[in-house]
């Protein structure tokens, strides 16, 4: 009997729930066991390694006895399993000890390397959300490794920890089911403005009423303040005022259109004052950072003051923004809108007009310019803003680097043998080596079924499989050599394109990010949203559970038992109806009306 | 009368402002059973109330999940309501009054309605009604609080049918919670010199907020002079703005509260104080109910007019800008209004107060720039009654003021006395607190709104007439009756538009179009004949308003206006000399 074995037959006896949840994992690549420096397997997830690389047995008795030790008969909570370094010391010390993980990757991991039987054999092991049974209140050590992977969970652990009088799951637990009113906030201008727009677009299809406040009509304004002086203080001193006229704007608007959540795209005009607002007016306030880190700086001021900071980068991100003292942040790739990014049919005409054998959609920054002029002798065409048409690449610059729209960038997708993706780096003369989040451009071209050559990514494999659904490459010569073979191979180009459209649509779409992002944000803020919307209830199944000397049974006996009802649509009825208004009908408007104060925030 | 209900489900304030009218029931009816319904929330403050029998309490809390799962407890929710409705129905009251200016409660009141309704109610036929005449005028003004002259105690009791008697609210705390509170204070080990002053630095919305910052500065400068201690009230959500305050100030001279009092604790504490200072708050209706002196802080929306300290002897503050009060959503970046109450100003009007000194109209001066302060009192006929404490020549503000008040109370009162008196009364106490105006006051944007106000009616009046007599053989003039109906679709546009071009004659234009939503029948000929009504009703009001205009402004003679007037004795307590605070002999 392995370990894995012998670990699940104790906790089959112990938490069979759980054994039966932890059988059925399946660990996706970028969780990986590699082993340290002397030799003792540690746990990585993608870059980010959960224990020492060198001695996490010595680092692990460091962060014990570092603890303060519970006193006698205190419970105690470590939240992060790990691979037990760190908390085995205290199976001996603990009168009571649980551990809670909140990944079910890292438990199997877990199970299937260390013997856990002593933990498994007291019960101290809670995976998830299943902590609602543990003693209160009760110490709580934390893992900072698992804390910077899971702030979320672990808020929620803290919450309930700390506060005996919180209720149980059911509430506690409550995620988004009632739809939302969310505000969407666009910036004036750039690569997040269209995702501004598909973010809008995925809240409606998750049922949420959303509405994005465009602020894409400042732009020209905005412009045309550079025109009025030639002093850059005074011009500075317009934008600015131009920009305080929209946070006006946003603040008006959020008064008037009430919602749950404002979710704001990278470059939205907000600031710190604005957000304050707008959470003083009743909304969380979510900040979707589709930047990098490294070059867009202002995440230091805004960070701290949302209720969510959400980010497509994670080590050394976190710790970044930990130093800057964030609590409230956790990791959101991008992803696709699959009705914009779509297989197109193309007629002839625009297979010639939008078709090459190489094709790059994107701003001309200067790694793309040199990578670019390696790739001169193929078919290729460059499509897009901010390139120099006087320089070698010129020919190769379609519509005299004009911007491209998305549906011709949809076109150009459809139309090219094959996509090129280079990430931007302004740090790097050529393929950034350490280039970690993803652009939009991958999950893009995947959703349309575009077979795309992309720069290795340190996330790719936790998106895609490389090989099977992504082709990539890390320098000219690897990429010439990819060219080279796709080309030849159209089979092969279609077959991994078609794949990685299969894996865009099931996983990698913006309702998928956005209902992450909800639950996301609901873990950072416990509570943060209204609670569950019932399902419906037919007249029937009311008359049914109503006594025969019921008066409401006998103004509802009217209708149709079959009629899907609510309280608002019995309402709406009764107000347009006609005769003397019954008691009945009193008491549904009375309860309605009461609702919708609730709604409100104001009875 | 037998049985009397009155519902109010409205928060902390409101309901503590009830008490002038639960007062005025009880002298008309003293042997009525008064039956007050309230939500649940706020059932420790009435439980402090007095003046009433029986206090039923509607369980919000209860009703809150039940609705908000539908389903099942949908049918739960119908249960307990059916109930609720069934005991405030045994017996049937004689007279209901409802003072909740909303749908909800107007539908509560339709259920358990008896032979009389007073205040918002549902008709039989599905129709919002509101009567008397003061009720629709209170609808109104909640929209257009701007210009609206009466205090809400009134508005309540006279929405109530009744006549105010100069009675401020009224709350006794229960005398166990008095000597627990009394242990507690004794227990800070205070010198007996010390003040005990209450901070409450929260307030409904973050705009109405004086900034806890400045509350830092007052309490500095008040402890500079005196021995001080300061009580720090408020909800657990704004504990934070204790803590604030608390750190900044030197250790053992706060005391917080926040978070941690029950209703009846709050009173007693506040009864307790020698002055709280406050924003617009349920507190500071708590604290005039136990006769604590009160120094409010009125921002950004909140008017001293409208929801001020009610009683005798408080002071209210609120600033004199261009922007206050704020015309919008409420939304504002600059709070102007913030910053133009001065904690310097403030601290000498709490010294004041705190040492007992007569409250002495003073000289304007550069320090009062920013802001009006205001004395709490009653006039001669019992309504609450604002006074401003630094005498200036009589602004368009106030004067506007004083004719939407004279004007309101002599239509909604139906006064017998001739408007001419009325208009004199007022004016005496204008000439008692203000400066002559600078100029004449005779607005001529406001009379101009008012004389195209008149026009409308009066063209109104005159499209019904044409119609009436075509309504005799309607299915012949129907083309020509279409006509005229477009016409007069388009005065009230012009009215509406008027409303909102000229928002001082706003509460004019929303009162015709309330009327207008009560209008019944669908019969050509009936339906005409009340719109003539209202329209005759819109024309008989602006003729008033005007008349008042026009009298008010006779009042003055050019030498008035060279300021030669005898101006009231106005040494400032701030230089020394005193002169004492006249009460009004007549408004």
């Amino acid at each position: 009997m392995n370990i894995y074995e012998k670990n699940l037959a104790v906790l089959r006896k112990t938490r069979p729930a759980l054994a039966e949840r932890l059988g059925q994992v399946v660990v996706p690549p970028h969780f990986q066991v590699v082993q340290a420096r002397n030799g003792q397997p540690i746990l990585k997830i993608g870059e980010v390694s959960l224990h020492s690389p060198y001695d996490p047995t010595a680092e692990g008795q460091r962060w014990a006895w570092a603890q303060e030790p519970p006193s006698a008969g205190e419970p105690l909570v470590i939240f992060g399993l790990g691979l037990g370094y760190h908390w085995q010391y205290f199976l001996d010390t603990a009168d009571s000890l649980f551990v809670v993980e909140p990944s079910l990757e890292v438990a199997r991991l877990a199970l299937e390397q260390v013997d856990l039987t002593p933990l498994l054999e007291r019960q101290g092991l809670r995976v998830g959300r299943d902590f609602y049974d543990l003693p209160r209140p009760a110490r709580l050590l934390v893992h900072q490794p698992t804390l910077r992977q899971q702030r979320g969970a672990y808020r929620r652990l803290e919450r309930w920890l700390a506060d005996p009088s919180q209720p149980g799951p059911a509430t506690a637990d409550a995620v988004v089911g009632r739809p939302l009113k969310i505000l969407v906030i666009s910036p004036l201008y750039g690569g997040s403005y269209p995702i501004a727009q598909y973010c809008t677009r995925a809240f409606k299809r998750l049922g949420h009423q959303a509405e994005m406040l465009d602020h894409g009509p400042f732009f020209p304004a905005y412009k045309a303040l550079e025109q009025i002086s030639r002093t850059p203080q005074h011009t500075l001193g317009l934008k600015q005022g131009l920009l305080r006229l929209i946070s006006e704007a946003i603040l008006v608007k959020a008064a008037e259109y009430k919602p749950d959540l404002v979710w704001a795209l990278a470059q939205a005009p907000l600031d710190c004052q604005l957000i304050k607002a707008l959470q003083d007016q009743g909304s969380r306030v979510a900040y979707w950072f589709v930047e990098d880190f490294r070059v867009m700086t202002y995440w230091r001021e805004l960070a701290p003051a949302v209720d969510a900071f959400l980010v497509i980068q994670e080590e050394p991100f976190y710790q970044a923004l930990e130093k800057a003292g964030v609590e409230k942040y956790a990791f959101l790739p991008l992803a696709t809108d699959p009705e914009i990014f779509r297989l197109l049919e193309l007629s002839p005409a625009e297979k010639r007009r939008f078709g090459s054998a190489l094709a790059f959609v994107g701003a001309g920054y200067l790694n793309r310019r040199q990578v670019f002029q390696g790739l001169t002798d193929f078919d290729l065409k460059i499509w897009g803003s901010d390139w120099d048409l006087k320089s070698p690449l010129g020919p190769y610059i379609q519509c005299q680097g004009a911007r491209i729209s998305a549906e011709d960038s949809v076109k150009i997708f459809n139309a090219s043998r094959i996509n090129l993706n280079l990430h931007s780096s302004p740090f790097h003369q050529g393929i950034n080596p350490e280039g970690d989040y993803l652009n939009p451009r991958v999950f893009d071209l995947a959703a349309c079924g575009a077979f795309q050559l992309v720069d290795w990514r340190g996330q790719l494999p936790r998106f895609f499989k490389p090989g099977e659904e992504i082709v990539t490459f890390t320098t000219v010569e690897e990429l010439r050599q990819q060219i080279d073979y796709y080309l030849a191979h159209p089979e092969e180009r279609e077959a991994i394109a078609r794949r990685g459209r299969e894996r865009v649509r099931r996983q990698h779409t913006y309702e998928h990010r956005l209902a992450q992002a909800l639950q996301l944000i609901e873990e950072l803020n416990p509570g943060a949203w209204p609670t569950r919307q019932p399902p419906a209830t037919t007249i029937g199944q009311l008359l049914n559970r109503l006594p025969d000397d019921s008066s409401l049974k006998s103004y509802l006996a009217r209708w149709d038992p079959t009629e899907t009802v609510s309280l608002e649509g019995l309402a709406t009825r009764i107000a347009q109806g006609q005769g003397k208004l019954s008691e009945p009908e009193g008491i549904i408007l009375f309860l309605n009306e009461f609702r919708q104060g609730l709604q409100r925030g104001q009875l | 009368m037998k049985e009397i209900m009155i519902i109010n489900l409205m928060r902390l304030g409101d309901l503590v402002q009830t008490t002038p009218l639960l007062r005025a029931v009880r002298r008309e009816h003293p042997t009525a059973r008064i039956t007050l319904v309230v939500q649940d929330v706020f059932q420790e403050v009435a439980e402090l109330m007095p003046g009433y029998d029986r206090l039923v309490v509607l369980d919000f809390l209860r009703l809150a999940p039940l609705v908000d799962q539908e389903g099942q407890n949908l049918l739960a929710a119908y249960d307990y309501l059916a109930t609720i409705t069934a005991t405030l129905k045994n017996p049937r009251s004689d007279l209901v009054i409802n003072l909740t200016p909303n749908r909800l409660g107007a539908i509560l009141t339709r259920l358990v309605a008896g032979p009389e309704v007073r205040g918002l109610t549902m008709t039989a036929d599905r129709q919002f009604r509101s009567q008397p005449a003061w009720m629709a005028y209170m609808l109104c003004a909640a929209k257009h609080y701007r210009f609206n002259p009466f205090n809400i105690v009134d508005q309540f009791t006279r929405g109530g049918g009744f006549r105010p008697q100069g009675e401020g609210v009224a709350l006794k705390p229960p005398a166990t919670v008095l000597d627990q509170v009394d242990r507690h204070l004794a227990a800070l080990g205070r010198d007996p010199s010390t003040w005990l002053i209450g901070l409450q630095p929260g307030a409904s919305a973050v705009l109405r907020q004086w900034p806890p910052e400045s509350f830092v500065t007052l309490a500095r400068l008040l402890l500079e002079t005196h021995s001080c201690h300061f009580l720090l009230l408020g909800t657990e959500k704004e504990r934070h703005l204790g803590e604030f305050i608390q750190a900044r100030l030197p250790v053992g001279v706060t005391t917080s509260l926040m978070g941690q009092t029950r209703i009846a604790d709050l009173a007693a504490y506040l009864a307790r104080l020698q002055l709280l200072i406050t924003n617009d708050t349920g507190t500071m209706h708590v604290a005039c109910g136990v006769g604590t002196p009160v120094l409010g802080l009125f921002l950004a929306t909140a008017r001293v007019h409208d929801t001020g300290p009610t009683g005798r002897g408080h002071l209210a503050l609120q600033p004199r800008l261009d922007c206050y009060p704020c015309q919008n959503t409420g939304v504002c970046t600059s709070l102007r209004c913030h910053q133009a109450l001065d904690p310097a100003l403030v601290a000498h009007l709490a010294q004041h107060r705190l040492q007992g000194q007569p409250l002495t109209q003073i000289d304007d001066n550069p320090f009062w720039e920013n802001v009006d302060v205001f004395v709490s009192d009653y006039d001669d006929q019992g309504y609450q009654v604002y006074y401003p404490l630094i005498c200036r020549p009589l602004d368009p503000a106030y004067f506007w003021n004083l004719v939407m008040r004279l004007g309101w109370r002599w239509l909604l009162d139906g006064s017998p006395e001739p408007l001419r008196l009325v208009v004199q009364q007022g004016m005496e106490f204008i000439r008692r607190y203000f400066q002559p105006p600078i100029n004449r006051l005779r607005a001529l944007q406001r009379e101009q709104a008012l004389q195209e106000l008149i026009q409308l009616a009066q063209q109104g009046l005159k499209r019904t007439g044409q119609i009436l007599p075509l309504g005799v053989d309607a299915d012949r003039h129907l083309a020509r009756i279409k006509t005229l109906g477009e016409r007069l679709a388009q005065i009230d546009t012009a009215i509406v538009r008027l409303g909102h071009i000229f928002p001082e004659i706003a509460s004019l234009v929303e009162m015709f179009q309330l009327a207008q939503t009560y209008l019944e029948g669908s019969d050509l000929i009936p339906l005409t004949r009340q719109t003539r009504e209202l329209y005759g009703q819109l024309y008989r009001q602006g003729k008033i308003f005007l008349k008042i205009l026009s009298l008010c402004d006779c009042q003055w003679n050019d030498s008035d206006l060279r300021r030669d007037h005898p101006l009231p004795s106005s040494a400032s307590w701030l230089t020394g000399a005193e002169t004492n605070f006249a009460a009004p002999n007549s408004f």
